[in-house]
């Protein structure tokens, strides 16, 4: 096993991961190999099995982000007709999805990725489900969606009925796999889902162990650590490569907080409510490190980190995963509760609340949740608006603004961590 | 003691000079394109008001915008808690904070100590803002500061404005007014529609009283009086709401000094 010795040292195995997945993906499809663009909802890890390689666009949007292309591709996607309402991320990567003639993959981060031959969604997003169905059209491809049954918090007490929406899941996710097992001319065998249905659960372990160590005072990561290496688990979920690389992490995190090692000096440590700014991570990281605040953890970065996930029956070992980790599918108050026991397990002083202007999975009942935080906790929140890829919705100053009164709240408040 | 306070903001840097616990002496001036000339000039100008010369300031603490432009302060802090503070100063009572200013506009609910519990600010948006009132009065020529009275005494029914984007309303009052609808009823209008959208920010914290309305906006009457009419209870006007944030900058810089000495 390698050794991490930095978080630099982090980064750039993750960079070389990307690279990995993007050059691969190029080369399979020069060869004659089909490809698949799928949602980031998960599902989609049997897909490689049948000689399928998967892009996840939504990612490459954040990738967008961060480096700063969001703006020129969103305003190509406005261009198109396309309305600067719709979720950024959509358009961002949609910005050069549909370019006509396509743009030149050389002036993309990571070189891009080739056109699909098959898509593939879960309908957590209904702006998604629509951009898959414009696809599907442009691209005259076929389509698979997977339609997940939404959990109501009523369901989600009711053991009984749980398992009927599990079943349910269960037989649209049969119908995934034989939808492209018909399409790719392969068959899926038993032994290779249980394979996949394994390395989800190990690597699962692993990053719920990962995220754990950063309920240490100090943390060893912070919150944007956590969100870039969160990344691996969207194309490598459910390979050999996947556990090894959250083992390697893992290693690191230990070592660190051996050593009391910390991303970001604490003196405060707070929940970021949302989704990291791709285009402003390096200036927020500049930030809280200068004023020594410690954004510690996410509710988006447990995602993966279901250890309770079964594996006997791979099926709905996968389906128990997705479906037990991805807040989207959940009623408001299983969401709230799940919040709060994070809110309690990081012990933090203070809640930065994001609001992601174009998203509408999450704008629904975000305010509620924060309200009841802060009412259940007493701690201090701000919030700031912003968007994930669309820099003209997000102003410094706000940012700025929002959290220098946060930090005089939690002055003032003294320590009184949950 | 003698403390300064100083808020830099978008469109006007103000300085109170603090002594004894009240305020001496204040100045206000247009912030222009060189944030720290407009810091010193304004607190040059309330320390010749006072008679006080720089030496015998004690502790400076900057706000707003460019609090942190500001080199001769001793420290900067945010203008959400220094709103907060002032206003307190101002009224007593006060729980809740409508600041309308330059470029932005917030709400802020407090403790009886003029400590923040909780705050929302306008998104990215000009909306409720000086310089959106700005805009609109330049685009129907009438005086800032008449805008607000006019918008109360409408002739007809005035029309609905749909649009609180500032490139669009203005493109909306450019229809209105070649439709010959006289311009108070445009303001009217136009202020109903800015009035709804600030309501909606105040719902998010909610509003407990004393509700005290302070910035620039503070100066409207028209959109004092909606926002009156839609909260539901009379606000309280500080004598010159401007300078609020200013005199919560310098009554933090009091207390720190008093801290320090303790």
């Amino acid at each position: 096993m390698q050794q991490i010795r930095s978080i630099q040292e982090m980064d750039i195995k993750l960079g070389e991961r990307f690279q990995k997945v993007f050059t691969e993906t190029w080369e399979h499809k020069k060869a004659g190999g089909l490809v698949c663009w799928s949602t980031s909802g998960g599902y989609n890890e049997f897909l490689r099995e049948l000689g399928i390689r998967v892009v996840i666009p939504e990612v490459y949007g954040m990738v967008l982000s961060s480096t700063g292309m969001s703006p020129e591709l969103c305003r190509n996607t406005d261009i198109y007709g396309y309305s600067p309402d719709l979720c950024s991320i959509i358009r961002s990567f949609s910005g050069f999805a549909l370019s006509d003639p396509p743009m030149d993959p050389s002036t993309l981060p990571f070189g891009g990725f080739p056109k699909p031959d098959v898509l593939f969604c879960a309908d957590y997003c209904p702006g998604l489900v629509k951009m898959w169905q414009e696809f599907a059209r442009v691209f005259d491809i076929p389509m698979y969606v997977m339609e997940h049954p939404w959990v109501p918090d009523a369901v989600s007490a009711d053991p009984e009925e749980m398992g009927n929406k599990v079943q349910e899941c269960m037989t649209e996710f049969a119908g995934a796999i034989s939808f492209f097992e018909n399409f790719s001319g392969q068959k899926l065998a038993e032994d290779q889902l249980q394979k996949i249905a394994n390395n989800m659960k190990e690597a699962s372990v692993l990053w719920h162990d990962i995220l754990a160590m950063n309920q240490n005072i100090p943390a060893p990561l912070s919150f944007f650590d956590v969100a870039n290496q969160f990344a691996v688990f969207q194309f490598y979920k459910g390979t050999d490569e996947c556990v090894q690389y959250y083992k390697e992490l893992k290693a690191f995190v230990e070592d660190r907080v051996a050593n009391t090692v910390t991303s970001i000096p604490e003196k405060y440590r707070v929940f970021w409510f949302g989704l990291p700014i791709g285009y402003r991570m390096a200036q927020h990281i500049e930030k809280f490190t200068r004023i020594q605040v410690q954004p510690v953890m996410s509710q988006w970065a447990c995602y993966f980190g279901n250890p309770n996930m079964e594996t006997n029956d791979p099926i709905r070992g996968i389906v128990q995963y997705h479906n037990l980790s991805t807040l989207q599918f959940r009623g408001v108050e299983w969401k709230r509760d799940y919040i709060l026991k994070l809110i309690e397990d990081y012990k933090v002083d203070g809640i930065i609340l994001e609001i992601s202007r174009t998203c509408q999975v999450i704008n629904f009942d975000q305010k509620d949740i924060a309200e009841t935080l802060v009412k259940k906790t007493g701690l201090p929140m701000v919030s700031f608006e912003a968007d994930l890829c669309d820099e003209r919705l997000y102003s410094d100053e706000q940012f700025n603004n929002a959290v220098d009164s946060l930090v005089e709240m939690m002055e003032r408040r003294g320590p009184g961590r949950l | 003691m003698i403390t300064a306070g100083i808020d830099v903001g978008s469109a006007t840097a103000k300085a109170v000079i603090f002594l004894n616990g009240k305020i001496q002496s204040h100045s206000l001036i247009a912030t222009g394109a060189d944030s720290i000339k407009a810091a010193r000039r304004a607190t040059d100008q309330a320390m010749e008001k006072a008679a006080v010369l720089p030496k015998e300031v004690d502790y400076i603490v900057s706000t707003g915008y460019g609090r942190v432009l500001v080199p001769f302060a001793h420290k900067n802090i945010s203008e959400i808690s220094c709103h907060a503070k002032g206003a307190v100063h101002f009224f007593p009572g006060t729980r809740t904070i409508l600041d309308m200013g330059g470029q932005d506009c917030k709400v802020i609910r407090c403790d009886a100590l003029g400590n923040v519990e909780n705050f929302v600010m306008n998104e990215k948006c000009a909306a409720g803002t000086g310089r959106f009132m700005d805009v609109m009065a330049k685009t129907l020529e009438l005086p800032l500061e008449d805008i607000g009275e006019l918008s109360l005494n409408p002739v007809g029914i005035p029309p609905s404005v749909s649009s609180i984007c500032v490139v669009f309303a203005r493109t909306e009052i450019l229809r209105f007014l070649r439709k010959g609808i006289p311009k108070s009823d445009i303001l009217a209008g136009l202020l109903d529609a800015l009035a709804d959208r600030v309501y909606g920010l105040s719902c998010r914290v909610g509003t407990t009283p004393d509700f005290v309305i302070t910035g620039g906006v503070a100066k409207n009457t028209g959109m004092v009086r909606r926002l009156e009419s839609m909260v539901k209870m009379t606000a309280s006007l500080p004598w010159e709401p401007q300078i609020v944030g200013a005199a919560g900058a310098a009554i933090f810089a009091k207390q720190i000094l008093e801290k320090s000495s303790e």
